[in-house]
This record gives structure tokens, C-alpha cells and sequence, in this order.
């Protein structure tokens, strides 16, 4: 594979791309003659390497390319997602001799074809012997013996995630029972709990290696406590919308488990009880109580007092008001490392805000959504004590122009501001914050004062993504919601013609994602 | 502190003077630290044209010593920018001289930089047609195999 040797050609292309030329002077040759392949002198392993840097619909045209290229690229892919319709059985043997390395497979059904069935699953099995993840999405054919055959065949599998299968439990069983490094486990909307399947199932195997769990609407997800429970080393564990008394559950867990370290709770039915033995999770980091209406004050201070590595609280108290100052008093006074605290339909006031930000000298981000109580002292409570603070968002709360105000004097390590749906604040202040503070990110909706926001279709009242603050999330390019479509112009800039500040033109901001901690 | 340096020579016989912090770019060259101070170093399969870019790439990548920490991310755009300059203004099969060169000196942000660049051609094509004439490559594909090619694809989504 020596310089030396490279030909000399000349190819003329379309006009449009610059011409290969060997590193010599070429010798002129014929233009009928084939120049070579130059990519051919690239060994097939820096080949890879280049496809590497293309997804997989560019790969997809690369194996069309030329043979070297479709061996190359399948016996480089590791990661391959498939339509499971029924007919994928035919080309199994083909696709899985191209794609021979395949580590992370991902078979999706759409909804109205008949999924692959437990035959199909099982072949996909003996070809990827080295799987680690798989995803299955409404693969409704596959059984419960699918499951233990696939399982039996790929002992080796990390992550399994699996939504809109019907093969139940005794099919995660199978998997448990045969996949000893089974780290994560995502059940959403699994259905045909047979009779005999609301018998609990354990952690089978995968006890010891079980790192996280999540389970999605399940309306038997009971019957999965002894595997939350029996797994010695988890550190994850989210529910949501999954029916049953899950209290005990909670406290079989904590029983067990003292190194879990994140928390997530979504319209579950928990009470008290179920925080209470939380509580006992002295490793807890990051904790999301969304929906949870039973869950008051006391719990939520038991949890503080005890789990005192506490960085992340996320509250929805769904505007039940049975969580509010007086838990967050407990937070405030217990749990000095809090990072990131997010209130969603909660009524803080002063009292616990003050607190909050004078013990938690790490508090980096805070989101407000819903938050009534929340007003302009509240906000001039945390701009005038919070150091460390970086990031803020407050949505759809009773602030205006004159919080903000006091927040440009304040909070001298912020960042980035987000300001949405929140009615007292006028038009232009956002300009106005951005040049007294030229440093900070300012992302702000407009207000109309004279009329109601038409056809906005994040209305406050659908509550489903609406009032959900994701801090990594927080790079949408926002665009100015509602206004007519008159007065928007192509790029998304506008003008307002409101308030203090006319004609001042509100400019859309991107927020830079941030890095998880 | 005086700098060593190192004589490295091309295939087709050009040298190329350069330091330490240069040679310890490429993990190939990195030990001969030790042995070749003042000796030329033959590089075997790399000619002087491209030896030539590859220390002017590395002669950019060295990390100065004490350097002013605070200004690492303007540094950093300068530097991604005179990446981007440099590999953009190279016909491909320079690039793809680049990429066997960065690959057997071990010299891994050229070698990603240069990959990077074939890729990005690849990705521009709207389809395999486009990416044969963009590369120079003849298919040695009979019409039924690449329809079945194309019919296997179809069951792999984008």
C-alpha cells in the first residue's frame, strides 16, 4: 500500500466535484478509461472508521455502493433497528449474515402490521449471540416462550427495553431467569398478565446486576415488587401510572437497598408511607415526586432529614397544596448539597424560599411552574440570597416587571433566565434584563396584554407536557407563541408593539443544552 | 529549555525538522524520543506531501505549555476553524492519503478530522449513484444483487 504505487487518472464529475488526482503529476489517459477506486487503498478497518461518522441512512446507501462497501458497513454496524413486521422472518438469514455484529437491535412493529412472531425472535437470536440491548416496540406476536428462547440465546444482554408487548410477565421472567448481567430493565404498557403471571416474579439472575428499572403504565405492576426488591444494587428506579398500592412495595425495597441513588415517583399511588421508607435510602441523590397527591409535608421532610445527599428534587404537588413550606423547610434545613430543586404546582412563599436559599449554598438551578404563591417578593427573596445560583425558569407565576427588576440586582452567578407565561411581565423586559445584564441569557415569551394568547397550543390547563421542566431540555429555540401570524415575520423574529418598550423586537433565544451533572 | 529535535524523513526522501511536542502527537513516534534525537527517523509509507501536512497539522495541535486556561474555548474555535480550514481546502484523495498516514502514525484528531471530511462528502450525496461518481468507484454489483441490496435496506429504518 505504498504512495508510489497509486495510478495516475483523471475523473471529470458532474461538474460539480473537484477532480482526483494522484499525489504524482497525473499522466493524461484516456476518458474512457476506469480510473481506480482510490477509497480502495484505505483498509477496510479506517473504511469503517469513516462510516462510523455517517447514521444509518447514510449507510444504508454506502452498502449500495459497491460490494467491499456493503461488507464493510454490515460487518461495522452495531447498532441496527429493524420494521418487525411479520415478513422480516424471509430476509433474517440474509440481514443478520450482512449484519454480523450487531450489539444493540431494536425491533420495531408500527401499529397496524402484524408484528414478528416467537419463530422470528428466536432466529434473530442464534445470529446475535453477543447482544446487549434490545428494544421491542409492539411486537404483539412474541410470547413468553419467544422470550425465553431469545434469552436463552443471548445470556449476555445489558439493557432490555420493551413497550406495547403483550407477552407478560412470565416473558420478563424468562429474561431474568437466563440474563445474569441484565443492568436495565424498561417495561411500558406490557399486557396479557395471565392469571398465573400476577404471581410476583424475582430478580431471577439478574439479582446482582440489576442497576436500574423503569416501568410505564402496567396495570399488574406488582407482581414486579420482589424484583425491585431482590435487586441488590439498584440505583434507579422510575414508575410511573402503574396501578396498585405500590407503599409496599416501597418499603420491601428500602428494606434492602440502601445504595439507591435516583427516584422517580409519576402519578403513582404512594403515601407517606412509601416516603418514609424512602427515607431509609441514605445514598439518594435525585428525587421526583410528580402527581403523587398523597404524599404531604411529613414525608417529604422525613426524606429530607435523612437523605442528606440529596441534589435533585423535582415536585409536582398537582396543585393539592399538601406539600408546600413546611417540607420544603425540612429540605432547606437538611439537605446542604441540593443542586437543582424544581416546583411544579407547589405554593412556596418567602418562608421556605429564604431558607432554601441561604443553607443550600449549591443550589445551581431553579424552576418555578405554576407556583401561585410565587410573586415578586418571593422572587426578590431568591435574587437578593442566592450565590450560587445559574440557571432560572419560572412559568406561568404571578411575577411582573418589578421581580425582575430586583432579579437583574441579584443572583450574580446566573446565567440563564427563562421567563414564560407569566402575565405581569411586560414586553419589553426582557430587553431590558438583557442589557442592565449583558452576560445573561434571556429566553422570554411575549404577553399580550389586550387579548388572550389564540391558538396556543401549549395551554396550561392540558397539564401533560406542559408543566414539565427538564433542565437538559431546556434548548428549544423558542419561538414567540401565538401571536397572529400577521405580525410574524419568516425567521421568527417580530415585533411588539406592547408595553414600555415599543418597538423593540423580542428575539428568539437558544439555550445551550447543559451538560447533566 | 532548549528543545530537541527530530528529523523525520519521507518516503521519497524529504526531511522534516520538528520538536518533541510534534513526534509525541503520533503514538508511533512517541518512543523514538528516547533514541533518535539528532538520527533522521525514515517514515516508509508516507510521501513528503503528505508528511508535510501532517506536521503542519501536529505543529498547530501542540498543547503551550502554561497555557492561559480562561482562554481555552476561544483558543478552541480558533483551532477547530483552522481544522476545518485545513481539511476542507484538500481534494479527497489527499484525505485519503491523510487518513492511511494519521492511521499508521496513530495520530487520532487528524486521523478523525480526515475521516470526518469523507463522510461529510458521503453524506452530501443524495444516493449511491451520486456517492460512486463523488468517489471514483465502479460497482461491481450485478442488477439483481443490487436489488436485493436495496430490498434488504428497506427493512432497516434511516
Amino acid at each position: 500500500m505504498g504512495q508510489s504505487t497509486s495510478a495516475a487518472g483523471k475523473i471529470i464529475l458532474n461538474g460539480r466535484r473537484t477532480k482526483l488526482l494522484s499525489s504524482k503529476s497525473p499522466i493524461e489517459t484516456d476518458e474512457s478509461e476506469v480510473s481506480p477506486d482510490y477509497t480502495s487503498y484505505i483498509p477496510d478497518e479506517c473504511l469503517a472508521l469513516v462510516f462510523q461518522f455517517l447514521n444509518s441512512g447514510n449507510r444504508k446507501r454506502c452498502a449500495l455502493v459497491c460490494r467491499r462497501w456493503m461488507i464493510v458497513e454490515g460487518r461495522n454496524r452495531h447498532r441496527l433497528s429493524l420494521h418487525a413486521r411479520s415478513g422480516l422472518i424471509t430476509s433474517i438469514p440474509s440481514l443478520f449474515s450482512r449484519f454480523d455484529s450487531v450489539v444493540k437491535l431494536s425491533l420495531k412493529c408500527d401499529r397496524r402490521s402484524v408484528s414478528i412472531n416467537d419463530e422470528a425472535l428466536a432466529m434473530i437470536s442464534l445470529r446475535c449471540r453477543n447482544l446487549k440491548r434490545l428494544k421491542l416496540r409492539a411486537c404483539r406476536e412474541l410470547t413468553y416462550k419467544g422470550m425465553a428462547t431469545f434469552a436463552e440465546n443471548c445470556k449476555g444482554l445489558n439493557i432490555l427495553s420493551c413497550g406495547s408487548c403483550d407477552f407478560g410477565a412470565e416473558g420478563v421472567k424468562a429474561v431474568l431467569d437466563h440474563c445474569s448481567s441484565l443492568e436495565e430493565l424498561s417495561i411500558k404498557r406490557l399486557r396479557n398478565f395471565t392469571d398465573s403471571s400476577h404471581e410476583p416474579i424475582g430478580p431471577g439472575l439478574a439479582a446482582s446486576s440489576l442497576k436500574s428499572i423503569c416501568l410505564k403504565a402496567l396495570y399488574i405492576g406488582e407482581c414486579f415488587g420482589p424484583v425491585i426488591a431482590g435487586a441488590k444494587n439498584l440505583r434507579s428506579l422510575k414508575l410511573f401510572r402503574c396501578s396498585g398500592d405500590w407503599d409496599m412495595v416501597l418499603e420491601e425495597m428500602a428494606v434492602k437497598e440502601h445504595g439507591i441513588v435516583e427516584i422517580h415517583l409519576e402519578r403513582m399511588q404512594v403515601t407517606d408511607v412509601a416516603l418514609a421508607a424512602i427515607s431509609n435510602c441514605s445514598s439518594l441523590e435525585s428525587l421526583h415526586l410528580v402527581k403523587t397527591p398523597e404524599c404531604t409535608n411529613g414525608g417529604l421532610a422525613g426524606i429530607a432529614e435523612k437523605c442528606k445527599c440529596l441534589r435533585k428534587l423535582h415536585i409536582d404537588g398537582w396543585k393539592a397544596n399538601l406539600i408546600g413550606d413546611e417540607g420544603l423547610v425540612a429540605v432547606a434545613k437538611f439537605c446542604s448539597k441540593l443542586q437543582e430543586l424544581v416546583l411544579i404546582g407547589v405554593n412556596p412563599t418567602t418562608l421556605s424560599l429564604a431558607m432554601l436559599a441561604v443553607k443550600c449554598q449549591n443550589l445551581e438551578r431553579l424552576a418555578l411552574c405554576g407556583c401561585d404563591t410565587f410573586g415578586d417578593p418571593e422572587l426578590s427573596c431568591i435574587a437578593a440570597k442566592c450565590p450560587s445560583l445559574r440557571k432560572l425558569c419560572i412559568k406561568n407565576c404571578p411575577i411582573s416587571d418589578l421581580g425582575i427588576e430586583n432579579l437583574a440586582n441579584g443572583c450574580p452567578g446566573l446565567i440563564k433566565v427563562k421567563i414564560k407565561k407569566c402575565r405581569g411581565v411586560m414586553g419589553g423586559c426582557a430587553d431590558w434584563l438583557r442589557t442592565v445584564r449583558p452576560m445573561l441569557s434571556v429566553n422570554a415569551d411575549t404577553v399580550e396584554p389586550e387579548g388572550h394568547e389564540e391558538g396556543s397550543n401549549d395551554a396550561v390547563e392540558g397539564g401533560l407536557q406542559e408543566n414539565r421542566i427538564e433542565f437538559p431540555s431546556l434548548n428549544s429555540q423558542i419561538v414567540a407563541p401565538s401571536l397572529a401570524s400577521s405580525s410574524r415575520s419568516r425567521s421568527g423574529y417580530f415585533k411588539s408593539r406592547v408595553g414600555l418598550f415599543s418597538g423593540i423586537s423580542l428575539v428568539a433565544c437558544t439555550l445551550r443544552q447543559r451538560e447533566s451533572s | 529549555m532548549t528543545k530537541e529535535m527530530f528529523t523525520l524523513k519521507s518516503s521519497d526522501g524529504f526531511l522534516f525538522v520538528v520538536d518533541e511536542a510534534v513526534v509525541h502527537q503520533s503514538v508511533t513516534l512517541s518512543p523514538m524520543v528516547q533514541d533518535c534525537a539528532g538520527r533522521e527517523y525514515p517514515i516508509n509509507n508516507v510521501t513528503g506531501k503528505i508528511l508535510n501536512l501532517v506536521v503542519e497539522y501536529c505543529k498547530n495541535h501542540v498543547v503551550v505549555d502554561g497555557g492561559d486556561s480562561s482562554s481555552s474555548s476561544s483558543s478552541g474555535d480558533a483551532l477547530k476553524k483552522w481544522d476545518d480550514e485545513f481539511i476542507t481546502q484538500m481534494d479527497l484523495s489527499t484525505v485519503y492519503d491523510l487518513i492511511m498516514a494519521a492511521n499508521y502514525l496513530i495520530i487520532k484528531g487528524l486521523f478523525d478530522l480526515a475521516c470526518q471530511r469523507v463522510a461529510d462528502e458521503i453524506a452530501a450525496c443524495k444516493d449511491h449513484e451520486e456517492i460512486r461518481a463523488t468517489l471514483g468507484i465502479v460497482s461491481d454489483y450485478t442488477a439483481e444483487e443490487e436489488a436485493e441490496v436495496l430490498k434488504e435496506n428497506e427493512w432497516a429504518f434511516d
